[in-house]
C-alpha cells in the first residue's frame, strides 16, 4: 500500500512538472523579446511577450547562432537593442546554435522563415538564393554598403548580379598568436616570411621547445592553414578559381601549397603531439596548450584567440600573448584571409531591410567593438572603439589588407567545406596524418569537390 | 514440470544440510571469486562516472593539464564554483522543465497506446492479427531518422509544432518496440483469468482496466523507466522539432560549441540532467524485480 | 453456437479489436508508414526535393570512401556489439545472482543508461584521453610502463653533432686517448633551459688534462643569436647529473663518471687508444605517450567499448529479471541429480531464459543500426569519417548545411535494406518460438 501511494505521488509531481513547463511563464522558449531586461527569463508571466506567439505586426523575427546567454549573443541583442531605439521596430532573437543552417532549411521548407538570418557561412547564402529564399537588398542598403565598405564585401553578398546581404562581423584570420615568455627565453627573432619561420621553429626544436600548436581536431582550422598559403603561392587569382572550382584541386598549385604547408606543420617535430597527435586536439585545447601548459610557442587562427586565452587561462595581451601577422611566401605581398558574418533578410517584412541597413552603418556596431571580440569590416569605424591594441590591429589588417580573400571552405558547398570530417576539412586531416600522401589526398578532394558542384 | 516443482523442494533442503565439507569450501571459494570479479566490474563500471563527477567539481582550467585523478590527492584543486554558478543559471532551470515537458508525456502515451495494442494483439482472435503483429516487428528496424523530413512536413500541415510534434513523434517511435514487449508479455497471461471474468459478464474495456492493466504494470512500468530514459536523453528529435524548447541535451550540445572548451559547465551539466531519470528508475525499479519479460518467460 | 451468431460473434470482437488497435495504428500508420514511403519518394528527388533525378543519389551514395567506411563500421557495430553486450549482460547476471548486494551491483551497471547518449560520448572522451597524465586509461596502463622504463632525464633531446649518434644503445661517440690524455664535447639540443637544474651554470670547455684522462662536457649546445653546433659558446649552459662511460673496443665499461654544474666531467685510469664516450639509453628513455583510442584506427572499437558500458546495464537488468522469474524448482532438482553449476546453466537456464536473450538481442541489434550520437559524442571531428556509420552519415547528409535531402532519404533507404535481413530473421524466430508454445 505505501508503495502505491509513493507510486501516485511520483506520478503527480510529474504531470505538475509538465504543467509548469507547458504554463506560458515557465515555458522553454528560447526567443528573446529585445527590449526587455536580461535574462530573457525575467519576463513576468500575462506581459505581450512576442516570442511565445506568432510575430505580430512590424516585429521583426531574426535569428544567429548565439544563444541569448552567450556573450556574443548579448553582444548582438544590445546592438539590435540600438536598433529598436532608433527605429522604434520591436525586434526578437533567437540563438539556433550550431543547427542554424538545418533549421533555417527547414523552416525555409515549410514556408515560415525567420525575417532576418545572420549566417556564420556565406555558402548558405549561396543555397539560400539557390532555393529562393532571400530578399536582395533595398537601394538603402547598397548605398549604406557603398559608403561604407569595401567592395569586396558586396561582391561576397552578391549572386548573379543581385545583392543579398550586409557582411557587419569580420574575423581576420591571418594571425599568428605566440607566448611572449617563450618567445624571449628562447632568444629567437620573429620571423617575417615564410624562411624564416621554418628556420625559426628549428631554432625553437633546438632548444627544447615545440613550434606550433595545430588544432587538428577541429579541421577548420586546417583549411584556414592550407587557404594562408595558398594565397601567398598560389596568388589570389587562382585563390578566386579554386573557390569556383574552376580549376581542380588536382591542380599543381594545390599540390605546392599543401608542400610548402609539411614544411612547417608537416614536420612532426614542429607539432605539438606530433602532426597524427594533433588531430586529437581541439581549437580551445590547442591554445590552452600554448598559453596554458606552455607545451607550444605558436597557434595560427583568427582574432578570438586573444580573447579565448584570456577566459581560459587568463593570458594577458602584451605580457603574456601577442600576434604577428602570417609571414609573406617568396615576396607574397600582404594577405588577409578573412570570414565573416552576413546578415540577410528572408521576409518582405519592412522592418528586416531596415535592420539591413542599420546594420552598414558604423555607429550599428561600436558597442560590440567595445565589449571585445569583435571585428568590424565597416572601413569608417572609428579604430578608437576597440578595447585594446591588439583587437585595434587586428581590425586595421582586416580593412587595410592589400590582398583579402574570404575563407574558402565558407565559400564552397557546405558539403565540401562546412562538414566536419568530411570534404577539406576532412581531408587536410587525412594529410596531417599522413602528410607525404599529397596525391591520393587530392583526388579523394577532387572528387568530392566535383560531386559537390555538380549536385 | 511446475506440477513436479513443490514435490521436489523440501528434499533439496535435506540436501543441503548434507552437504560435504568439501563442496561447502568450494562453494565459499568460488563465491569469494564471484565477489572479488563483481567488485572489481562494479569499480570498472564507476570508473568513467567518477571521472566527470570529479572532474565536474575540479577547476576547469585544470583539465587541460592534468588527469581529473590528481584532486583525489590535491583535495585543494576540488571547487563548488561549478555547480553554483551552473545552478543559478535559469537557462538549465528551464531546461530541466523543457526535457520533463517532453519526456513525461512521450512516455506515458506510447505506453498507454501500447498496453492497449498488445492486449488486443495477444488475447484478441481476429484475422489478421499476426501479420499485423509482424508489420510492427518490422517497424522495429524503421530507423528514426528515416521520417524526421516528411514527418515535419505532416506536423505543419496539421498545425502541430514545438511539444505535440515531439511528443507524437515520440510516440510513433516508441511504439513498435513497446506494443512488441506488452504483446509478448500478455501472451504469458493465462487466458482463463481473463475467460472469468469475461464469464462474470465483464465488457473488454472493463476487462482491461480491471484485469490486464493491473497484471501489465510490471512490464508497463519497466517500459515506462525504458521510453522515459530514451526520451529524456534524446538529442535527434529535438534537434530538429524543438523550435521553442531547449532541452537538457540541446543545452549541453549548444555549450560545446567552438569557443568554449566548457568542461566547468558540461561537466555538472551531465549530472544534473541524469538525476531525474535515476529517481524515477529507483522509484519503479522494485518492478523491475518481478520481471520485464516475466510474461514471456512464464 | 450457429454461424450466424459465430460471425456476429466475430464481427464484434474485431470491432473491440480495432479500438483498442486504432490509436497505435494511426499514429504508425502517419508517422512512421507513411514518411517512410515518402522518404524512398524523396530519394529519386534532388537536393532541394525539386527535380527528379532517377537512381543517381543511389549511385552518388556510393562515391566516397566516407560511405564505405560507414558501411563497414556498420556492420561491425551489428554483428560485434549485440554479442558482446548480451553476452556481458548474460555473465554479470548469473554472477550477481550469487551474491547478496545484487541489486546494488545492477543499479552501479545500469547507472549509464540514466546518461544521455550524447553525455557519455563525453564521459569517454575524458577516459580516453591519449596523454597518459590526463587519460586515465592510458594512465593505467601507464604505471607498468613507467615502473619497468622509467622515463630518463634526457628524453626528447637529441645531439647537436653529426659524430654523436644517439641509438638503442645511447648516445655515444669515437674518442681517442692519446699521449696528454683526450677531448669529448657531448651536444644536446631540445631541452629547455629552465628545465635544467637551477644550480646549473655556463659549460666549461674541456682541455686534455694529461696522459690517461678523458676530459669531456654534457651541455646544451644552443643559446641566444648566433650559434655554433659543436663548439662550447658563451651563453650555453651545461647538463648536470648525465652519467657518461667509456667504453673500450670490447665493450667493456672502463670507466665511468657524472657531469657537473657546468657539464664537466672527467675520467681517468684510460691506456691510449680508441674508445666509446657513451650515455646509457636509460637516460633517454621516453615517457610512454599513451594509446591513441581516438584516432582513426581504434576509434571504433573505443566506441564500441563505450556502448558496452551504457547498454551492458539494460542486458543486466533484463536478463536478471528473467533469470527471477524462472522457476527454481527445475535447477534445484538438476543439483540434486549432481549437475554441477555449469551443466545445470547451460541445460536448464540457457534454454528457458532464449526468449529474454532474443529481446535483449533484438532491442541492442536496433540500437547497433541507429548508433549515432555516441558516435557524435564520442569522436573528435577529425576521425568522424573513420568512426563513421550509416546512420551517421545519413544524418551528415540530410542536416549538414541545408540539407542534402534526395541523397539522406536515399542513405536512409539503403540503411533499411540492409537491416532487412536482421528484421526477416527477427520475424522468423519469433514464428518459431509461436510455434513452441
Amino acid at each position: 500500500m505505501r508503495m502505491r501511494r509513493w507510486r501516485w505521488l511520483t506520478l503527480i509531481s510529474l504531470l505538475a512538472l509538465v504543467a509548469a513547463a507547458c504554463s506560458p511563464s515557465g515555458s522553454g522558449d528560447t526567443t528573446t523579446p529585445v527590449g526587455t531586461t536580461q535574462p530573457q527569463t525575467t519576463e513576468p508571466p500575462g506581459t505581450d511577450a512576442p516570442g511565445t506567439t506568432a510575430p505580430t505586426g512590424e516585429a521583426v523575427e531574426v535569428v544567429w547562432v548565439r544563444g541569448a546567454d552567450h556573450p556574443e549573443g548579448q553582444a548582438f541583442i544590445a546592438v539590435l537593442e540600438g536598433f529598436t531605439a532608433a527605429t522604434g521596430i520591436e525586434v526578437n532573437y533567437t540563438g539556433l546554435g550550431d543547427d542554424l543552417p538545418t533549421i533555417l532549411g527547414t523552416r525555409v521548407e515549410n514556408d515560415d522563415p525567420p525575417d532576418v538570418a545572420v549566417l556564420p557561412q556565406p555558402g548558405l547564402l549561396r543555397d539560400l538564393v539557390s532555393r529562393d529564399a532571400l530578399m536582395p537588398v533595398s537601394q538603402a542598403v547598397l548605398d549604406g554598403l557603398g559608403a561604407n565598405f569595401a567592395q569586396v564585401w558586396t561582391d561576397l553578398a552578391t549572386v548573379d548580379g543581385s545583392t543579398y546581404g550586409v557582411y557587419f562581423k569580420a574575423g581576420n584570420k591571418s594571425l599568428v598568436f605566440y607566448d611572449v615568455a617563450a618567445v624571449e627565453s628562447s632568444g629567437i627573432t620573429l620571423p617575417e616570411t615564410w624562411d624564416e619561420w621554418v628556420s625559426v621553429s628549428q631554432e625553437l626544436v633546438d632548444g627544447g621547445f615545440t613550434p606550433i600548436s595545430v588544432a587538428g581536431a577541429d579541421g577548420w582550422t586546417l583549411s584556414d592553414w592550407f587557404e594562408n598559403v595558398y594565397v601567398r603561392t598560389a596568388g589570389p587569382e587562382l585563390y578566386a578559381q579554386l573557390t569556383n572550382h574552376e580549376i581542380p584541386w588536382t591542380d599543381p598549385s594545390v599540390k605546392t601549397a599543401l608542400e610548402t604547408m609539411g614544411e612547417l606543420i608537416g614536420n612532426p617535430d614542429f607539432v605539438n603531439q606530433g602532426t597524427a597527435g594533433a588531430l586529437q586536439v581541439g581549437f580551445v585545447d590547442a591554445i590552452v596548450r600554448v598559453f596554458g601548459s606552455n607545451e607550444a610557442v605558436m597557434i595560427e587562427g583568427p582574432g578570438d584567440i586573444a580573447g579565448i586565452a584570456n577566459t581560459e587561462v587568463g593570458a594577458v595581451v602584451g605580457t603574456d600573448l601577442d600576434m604577428f601577422a602570417f609571414p609573406s611566401i617568396d615576396g607574397s605581398p600582404g594577405a588577409v584571409l578573412g570570414g565573416g558574418d552576413v546578415a540577410v533578410a528572408l521576409t518582405d517584412n519592412p522592418g528586416a531591410m531596415a535592420l539591413l541597413e542599420y546594420l552598414t552603418t558604423p555607429e550599428a556596431v561600436e558597442s560590440w567593438a567595445a565589449a571585445g571580440g569583435f571585428t568590424s569590416p565597416n572601413q569608417n569605424l572609428d579604430l578608437s572603439a576597440y578595447p585594446d591594441e591588439l583587437s585595434a590591429a587586428v581590425a586595421e589588417g582586416l580593412v587595410n589588407a592589400e590582398v583579402f580573400v574570404f575563407d574558402l571552405s565558407d565559400l564552397v558547398p557546405a558539403a565540401l567545406g562546412g562538414t566536419a570530417g568530411a570534404g577539406i576539412w576532412g581531408q587536410l586531416q587525412n594529410w596531417l596524418e599522413n602528410p607525404g600522401d599529397v596525391d591520393a589526398i587530392l583526388t579523394e578532394l577532387e572528387a568530392e569537390a566535383a560531386a559537390a558542384f555538380g549536385g | 514440470m511446475t506440477m513436479l516443482a513443490p514435490r521436489s523442494a523440501p528434499p533439496v533442503e535435506d540436501m543441503v544440510e548434507e552437504l560435504t565439507v568439501t563442496r561447502r569450501l568450494v562453494k565459499f571459494f568460488s563465491r569469494g571469486v564471484v565477489q572479488f570479479v563483481l567488485i572489481v566490474v562494479a569499480l570498472l563500471w564507476m570508473m568513467p562516472t567518477i571521472g566527470l563527477l570529479v572532474t565536474s567539481f575540479r577547476q576547469p582550467e585544470l583539465y587541460g593539464v592534468s588527469g581529473w585523478w590528481q584532486a583525489l590527492v590535491d583535495p585543494s584543486q576540488f571547487t563548488f564554483s561549478n555547480y553554483s554558478s551552473l545552478l543559478t543559471d535559469r537557462n538549465l532551470i528551464e531546461a530541466v522543465i523543457s526535457t520533463s515537458a517532453i519526456a513525461i508525456p512521450s512516455t506515458l502515451i506510447p505506453v498507454v497506446l501500447a498496453a492497449m495494442a498488445g492486449y488486443a494483439l495477444a488475447v484478441m482472435p481476429f484475422k489478421g492479427r499476426d501479420a499485423l503483429f509482424l508489420v510492427v516487428i518490422g517497424m522495429l528496424v524503421v530507423p528514426l531518422q528515416m521520417a524526421l523530413l516528411p514527418a515535419f512536413a505532416i506536423f505543419r500541415g496539421l498545425g502541430i509544432s514545438g511539444l505535440p510534434a515531439i511528443w507524437l513523434y515520440h510516440t510513433a517511435f516508441g511504439l513498435p518496440f513497446a506494443i512488441f514487449l506488452m504483446r509478448n508479455y500478455y501472451a504469458g497471461i493465462p487466458l482463463s483469468l481473463i475467460e472469468a471474468a469475461r464469464i462474470d459478464g465483464a465488457g473488454e474495456w472493463t476487462i482491461f482496466r480491471k484485469v490486464i492493466l493491473p497484471l501489465g504494470f510490471p512490464a508497463l512500468a519497466s517500459l515506462a523507466i525504458f521510453q522515459f530514459t530514451w526520451t529524456w536523453n534524446d538529442l535527434l528529435v529535438a534537434l530538429v522539432f524543438a523550435s521553442d524548447q531547449e532541452p537538457m541535451t540541446l543545452f549541453l550540445r549548444n555549450r560545446l560549441g567552438e569557443f568554449t572548451s566548457g568542461i566547468g559547465i558540461i561537466s555538472p551539466g551531465v549530472f544534473i540532467s541524469a538525476i531525474l531519470p535515476l529517481v524515477i528508475f529507483f522509484a519503479f525499479q522494485k518492478y523491475f524485480e518481478a520481471g520485464l519479460l516475466g510474461g514471456s518467460v512464464k | 453456437m450457429t454461424s450466424v451468431e459465430a460471425t456476429k460473434q466475430r464481427g464484434a470482437r474485431f470491432g473491440v479489436a480495432l479500438l483498442f488497435l486504432g490509436p497505435a495504428v494511426l499514429v504508425l500508420l502517419a508517422l512512421v508508414v507513411w514518411p517512410a514511403i515518402r522518404t524512398v519518394y524523396d530519394s529519386f528527388y534532388d537536393s532541394a526535393g525539386r527535380n527528379f533525378v532517377g537512381f543517381q543519389n543511389y549511385v552518388d551514395m556510393f562515391r566516397f570512401e566516407r560511405m564505405r567506411i560507414a558501411i563497414r563500421n556498420s556492420f561491425i557495430w551489428v554483428i560485434v556489439f549485440p554479442v558482446l553486450v548480451t553476452t556481458t549482460g548474460l555473465v554479470l547476471a548469473v554472477l550477481s545472482e550469487r551474491v547478496r548486494w545484487r541489486t546494488a551491483f545492477r543499479l552501479i551497471l545500469f547507472m549509464p543508461a540514466a546518461i544521455a547518449i550524447l553525455s557519455s560520448g563525453i564521459i569517454w572522451r575524458i577516459m580516453y584521453e591519449t596523454d597518459p597524465s590526463r587519460g586515465a586509461i592510458n594512465a593505467l596502463l601507464n604505471v607498468p610502463a613507467a615502473i619497468i622504463n622509467p622515463p630518463g632525464n634526457l628524453q626528447g633531446t637529441a645531439p647537436s653533432t653529426d659524430d654523436v649518434i644517439l641509438g638503442d644503445g645511447g648516445l655515444s661517440t669515437t674518442v681517442e686517448i692519446g699521449a696528454d690524455g683526450g677531448v669529448v664535447r657531448l651536444g644536446l639540443l631540445r631541452i629547455r633551459a629552465e628545465d635544467l637544474p637551477e644550480s646549473t651554470i655556463q659549460a666549461a670547455d674541456p682541455v686534455a688534462a694529461g696522459a690517461g684522462t678523458l676530459s669531456g662536457v654534457v651541455w646544451r649546445d644552443i643559446r641566444s643569436g648566433d650559434n655554433q653546433r659543436g663548439v662550447v659558446e658563451e651563453g650555453e649552459l651545461g647538463v648536470p647529473a648525465v652519467t657518461v662511460q667509456v667504453v673500450d673496443s670490447a665493450g667493456t665499461i672502463v670507466g665511468s663518471a657524472g657531469s657537473g654544474d657546468d657539464g664537466a666531467f672527467s675520467i681517468d685510469g684510460l691506456d691510449p687508444g680508441t674508445y666509446s664516450a657513451v650515455v646509457p639509453p636509460a637516460e633517454f628513455q621516453g615517457s610512454w605517450g599513451g594509446i591513441s583510442w581516438l584516432g582513426p584506427t581504434l576509434i571504433t572499437i573505443a566506441a564500441i567499448v563505450a556502448g558496452i558500458w551504457i547498454w551492458g546495464g539494460f542486458a543486466l537488468l533484463v536478463i536478471a529479471s528473467g533469470l527471477a522469474a524462472l522457476p527454481r524448482e527445475l535447477q534445484e532438482a538438476a543439483r540434486v541429480d549432481g549437475a554441477t553449476e555449469f551443466q545445470v546453466f547451460r541445460r536448464i537456464t540457457l534454454p528457458l531464459l532464449t526468449p529474454v536473450l532474443g529481446v535483449v538481442f533484438v532491442a541492442l541489434t536496433i540500437n547497433a543500426l541507429k548508433m549515432f550520437d555516441l558516435i557524435v559524442g564520442i569522436a573528435p571531428g577529425s576521425v568522424q569519417d573513420e568512426a563513421n556509420v550509416i546512420a551517421l552519415e545519413m544524418w551528415r547528409t540530410a542536416f549538414t548545411g541545408l540539407g542534402n535531402r534526395g541523397l539522406g532519404s536515399a542513405i536512409a533507404v539503403f540503411l533499411f535494406v540492409l537491416i532487412l535481413p536482421v528484421m526477416l530473421l527477427n520475424i522468423r524466430r519469433f514464428k518459431l518460438d509461436e510455434d513452441r508454445r
